[in-house]
């Protein structure tokens, strides 16, 4: 029997596939189509680089699709509602209006699955034809469940708006309001909807670039604020697009500049919430749907209420937005201009909805009700954001805290911050850390920082950027490495779960790769924090250091790409490995290759010139030749190889030399008896300068 | 069996149809006539299903029909304002309908389509108004439902074709026992093919009657005495209507045929003629009685 009670008829929905093949057809086509694209755009645009892809890169075509396909599939699946005629046809035939509504929502489930299945093979399949391109096939998964979840989650969404009213303008209406006015309302409360933040540290702020600062004045460099972890479980669709509602309305977030890296724009607990909400949007849109009144086709709402309810709920960004500008005494032709807006979109609502202007009185009570609950909802969030930025966090508050030692500052070392939820209950820590960030300290020193999440008893977390001073500082380490746990956490890199190295900006092949995590993790093995973070240190004072070029980026596939930065210092055989790549990686894509000179810019660190008192002037009359370019360059050719071995000679004993050829390249040499050619070489050709000033002091 | 009972519908705050009563028997062609907004069409919806009354029950064989699928395989509707998949043709149309009607008759399909001399094959956007709707007609009676539910169901036909829906709606009934509800602004239209009549008026029945009963029990008479007479010169009667201009009287007489004829034939009368009374005729009298002026009801 086809039209048993049961909660799916698979001929009805056959049928209602074949009445859309055309459309259904496009969109099994068109994610897998331009998804393939992209990847061929983006492995064409790397000229046979190598590029560790992450989600976004392959996500384009999928994310747009997301804000136009499951609202396209979900209108011609219930199309039918939106007219007399087709409501008659369908309601009138032998199923229960349940199953209509099931089967149609399975119906598009099933499309999005076809969609998504499609395009991860696809991808899986086309990376065997895409060389530079490494994905982990982790990363298909993850591709395929977050999408997959994504366009159910707003296709349900779109249903349930769909089912509740009777036009397609009010359907779109509804659509964006159950899709983003949450999530813009936990923006606008997590923003504190104001400027900055309320600091009730006392303290002088001064810019260490700053030529005004007095070295005598107590500063710091880093501004202690109270940094709130923005709200990262929203819905797929909503991240996206919440840049406009903070931009445009001014939401400015107090978010930790480094939230993006504790957690990744494609999660768990994202997906946990879209699937939860689709259940429940599912459970509300069939109950809409057995119990509407069908004779409401081809109106917006049967109710006058509700249709100004739902006016008043589109229109609420607006007039929140306006009301903030108010309050936060924005300019008055700002304000004119937001309230004309607000109030000119309220009037043509009814025009572009009803094709009339409505009630006029019940409007204007509805209007004035709007204004009523926005302020009272915008005092609310200011007062409880008030009270949250003011309230002072007190030792005994404290049941623990998260520390991330200052290399992570570093842009270039700059790693995951999982440490931090690694809680560390040391009254001794705490103590240290909560007196440092009561008061301000001078610092220069850019190892005494540190990223503390303090976890207050109550469940609350915050973050903040902490300067200790140095005598702290060492107390502070040695707290941390007696913490075993601790260390264990701070070194723990899954290490089978990297998929890849870059190495300064090139990315390693798969044997290169094996060796630099066996290196990586035998340099971990016994190393304490206080070592790790004595390794990770970068003397900027030194001038430009090489150990730019000695950092090593790990890539790993867990749920998102995560990246762990380790220092070629951690480990003696690592740093010879790492240097013998280097030069091994130039041969290959320079001096094999016979690039031209002209090409090519090279950078030589003449600073540990000790003969030169005038470096600047040196350099300047060295790059004004371009004999000495020759030379260099003559002079790395012949000398550079990929397998000497530089454990024997010592720091000041290795030279390096930064090449450009579309890409940056690092060449190590050994300061021999070549190289005091070369520089004689270079000497003389500067001296031969008529203009040259150069002193060179003794040793010439 | 359709048991319609204190149904009352309401669209915003105006009932369309308040407290209805009405029982329609299995095997019967029940004609639903009422003014443009009477209600009929929502009746038929009400019953379908499509909506739901705000009061009072409608039961189809003892169950409620909203919303029950087992009950409304039994029931195929074609509305007023007909709905067809965009594209399909008439034969794509039947196959959707095969698939969801277990007693869809697919040679009865094709049969009809002959005989209307309908192109299955071709696109039912591209039929006129009257082959959209005898193919609407066709598809329902070939899902071989035992309750046919038709608005305005000759809307658009040809003489030719009314005729021949009529027929065929006839043989449904006589084959299967098939219990047909059409509606109608038009008596006449449903003269010759119901059996049963309801008349709909301000959310209600006014009237209901067996056709045969009404047309029997209920004749004109026109009759002339030799003499001077009156209405109390038939008083053993019931008369729904005495006019007498001049010598001559017509009559509306209730009751038997046979019996008044001996009656008034015993009176020696000059003129005496039984005349058929049409439908509506019939129904202004009726109204009449009631108290209703027939030209407001039904206009």
């Amino acid at each position: 029997m086809n039209s048993k009670v049961s909660f799916f008829n698979i001929k009805y929905l056959l049928e209602n596939f074949k009445k859309s093949r055309g459309v259904i057809y496009l969109f099994l086509l068109i994610i897998p189509i331009f998804t393939y694209l992209f990847m061929l755009m983006l492995n064409n645009s790397l000229g046979g680089d190598i590029y560790f892809a992450n989600l976004s890169d392959l996500s384009i075509p999928a994310i747009i699709g997301m804000y136009i396909i499951p609202f396209t599939m979900s209108v011609t699946l219930f199309n039918f509602l939106f007219r007399k005629d087709s409501v008659d046809f369908i309601t009138a035939l032998p199923l229960k209006r349940s199953t209509i509504f099931i089967t149609n929502i399975i119906g598009g489930i099933l499309i999005f699955l076809a969609i998504f299945l499609i395009t991860s093979l696809l991808m899986l399949l086309s990376s065997t034809f895409f060389p530079s391109l490494v994905i982990p096939k982790m990363m298909y998964f993850h591709f395929f469940i977050t999408f997959f979840i994504a366009y159910t989650y707003t296709f349900i969404a779109s249903s349930l708006a769909l089912v509740l009213t009777g036009s397609r303008i009010a359907h779109v209406a509804l659509t964006l309001i159950i899709l983003f006015i949450p999530g813009y309302i936990g923006d606008f409360y997590n923003s504190g909807v104001y400027h900055g933040t309320i600091n009730e540290y006392d303290h002088i702020v001064c810019d260490r670039y700053d030529e005004e600062c007095d070295d005598s004045k107590i500063y710091n460099d880093f501004v202690v604020e109270k940094s709130y972890m923005f709200e990262n479980g929203q819905t797929l669709p909503y991240k996206y697009i919440n840049v406009i509602p903070r931009d445009i309305f001014g939401m400015y977030s107090n978010e930790v500049t480094y939230q993006n890296e504790l957690a990744s724009v494609y999660n768990t607990s994202s997906n946990l919430r879209m699937i939860i909400l689709s259940i429940i949007y599912f459970v509300l849109g069939l109950y809409a749907f057995v119990n509407r009144k069908m004779e409401v086709a081809e109106s917006t709402f049967k109710s006058e209420n509700i249709h100004q309810l739902v006016k008043c709920i589109t229109l609420f960004p607006l007039a929140l937005a306006t009301i903030s500008i108010f309050c936060l005494g924005g300019s008055v032709t700002g304000l004119i201009i937001m309230i004309a807006v607000t109030v000119t979109i309220y009037i043509i609502y009814d025009l572009i909805m009803r094709r009339n202007s409505g009630n006029f009185m019940k409007s204007l009570i509805y209007f004035l009700g709007l204004v009523l609950v926005t302020m009272l909802i915008y005092l609310t969030i200011d007062k409880i954001t008030n009270l949250e930025s003011s309230k002072i966090i007190e030792r005994e508050d404290i049941a623990s805290v998260g520390i991330a030692p200052s290399m992570y500052f570093d842009y270039n070392l700059k790693n995951n911050l999982d440490i931090l939820k690694y809680k560390l209950e040391d009254s001794k820590i705490i103590d240290l850390i909560y007196d440092n960030n009561q008061r301000a300290i001078a610092t220069k020193d850019l190892s005494t920082k540190f990223a503390v999440r303090f976890n207050l008893k109550n469940g609350a977390t915050y973050y903040f950027n902490v300067a200790v001073t140095k005598i702290d500082y060492d107390e502070l380490i040695k707290l941390l490495d007696k913490d075993q746990d601790y260390v264990k956490a701070f070194k723990s890199i899954p290490y089978d779960k990297v998929y890849g190295v870059k190495l300064g900006n090139s990315y390693l092949d798969d044997v290169k790769t094996k060796k630099v995590v066996n290196l990586i993790k035998e340099g971990y093995q016994n190393k304490t924090v206080s070592d790790i973070v004595d390794t990770s240190y970068i003397d900027y004072e030194a001038g430009y250091s090489y150990t730019y070029s000695l950092i090593n980026t790990l890539y790993s596939y867990d749920g998102g790409v995560k990246t762990y930065n380790v220092s070629t210092m951690i480990n003696p055989k690592l740093i010879n490995y790492v240097m013998q790549t280097k030069n091994t990686l130039y041969i290959e894509n320079v001096k094999n290759k016979n690039v031209n000179i002209n090409q090519l810019s090279i950078s030589i660190d003449f600073s540990k010139f000790e003969e030169i008192n005038d470096y600047e002037e040196f350099y300047h009359k060295f790059m004004s030749n371009p004999k000495n370019m020759e030379l260099v360059y003559r002079y790395i050719n012949d000398n550079v190889k990929g397998d000497l071995d530089f454990s024997s000679y010592s720091e000041e004993e290795i030279i390096y030399v930064s090449v450009w050829v579309y890409d940056e390249y690092y060449v190590f040499l050994p300061k021999d008896d070549a190289y005091d050619e070369m520089l004689q070489q270079i000497k003389e050709n500067v001296l031969q300068d008529s203009n040259s000033k150069i002193e060179f002091g003794e040793g010439i | 069996m359709i048991e319609i009972t204190n149904v009352t519908k309401r669209f915003d705050k105006t009932a369309v149809l308040e407290h209805l009563n009405c029982k329609i028997e299995k095997g019967s062609i029940y004609g639903l006539v009422g003014a443009n907004g009477a209600g009929k069409s929502t009746l038929l919806r009400l019953i379908m299903g499509i909506y739901k009354q705000d009061e009072g029950t409608i039961l189809v064989d003892g169950v409620e029909s909203f919303d029950n699928p087992l009950i409304k395989q039994k029931m195929a509707f074609v509305p007023d304002d007909l709905f067809f998949y965009s594209g399909y043709s008439l034969y794509e149309m039947a196959v959707f309908y095969q698939s969801i009607y277990d007693n869809f008759d697919m040679d009865y399909f094709k049969e009809l389509c002959d005989l209307f001399r309908l192109d299955i094959n071709r696109k039912v956007s591209t039929f006129s108004k009257g082959m959209k709707r005898q193919g609407a007609l066709i598809v329902a009676i070939a899902t071989k439902a035992s309750y046919l539910f038709f608005d305005e169901t000759f809307d658009g036909l040809d003489p030719v074709i009314r005729n021949l829906v009529k027929k065929i709606i006839c043989e449904s009934v006589a084959k299967d026992n098939t219990t047909i509800i059409l509606t109608s602004h038009n008596l006449r239209e449903l003269e010759d093919t119901c059996d049963h009549l309801g008349l709909l008026y301000k959310g209600g029945i006014l009237f209901e009657r067996d056709v045969d009963t009404l047309k029997t029990e209920m004749f004109k008479v026109q009759i002339s005495l030799s003499g001077d007479f009156d209405e109390a010169e038939f008083k053993n009667l019931e008369i729904m209507s005495f006019k007498k201009k001049g010598s001559v009287t017509t009559l509306i007489l209730k009751g038997n045929k046979e019996k008044i004829k001996v009656y008034l034939e015993k009176k020696n009368p000059i003129i005496l003629d039984f005349i058929p009374l049409t439908l509506e005729e019939i129904f202004i009298y009726e109204m009449e009685v009631l108290g209703y002026e027939f030209e407001s009801v039904i206009l």
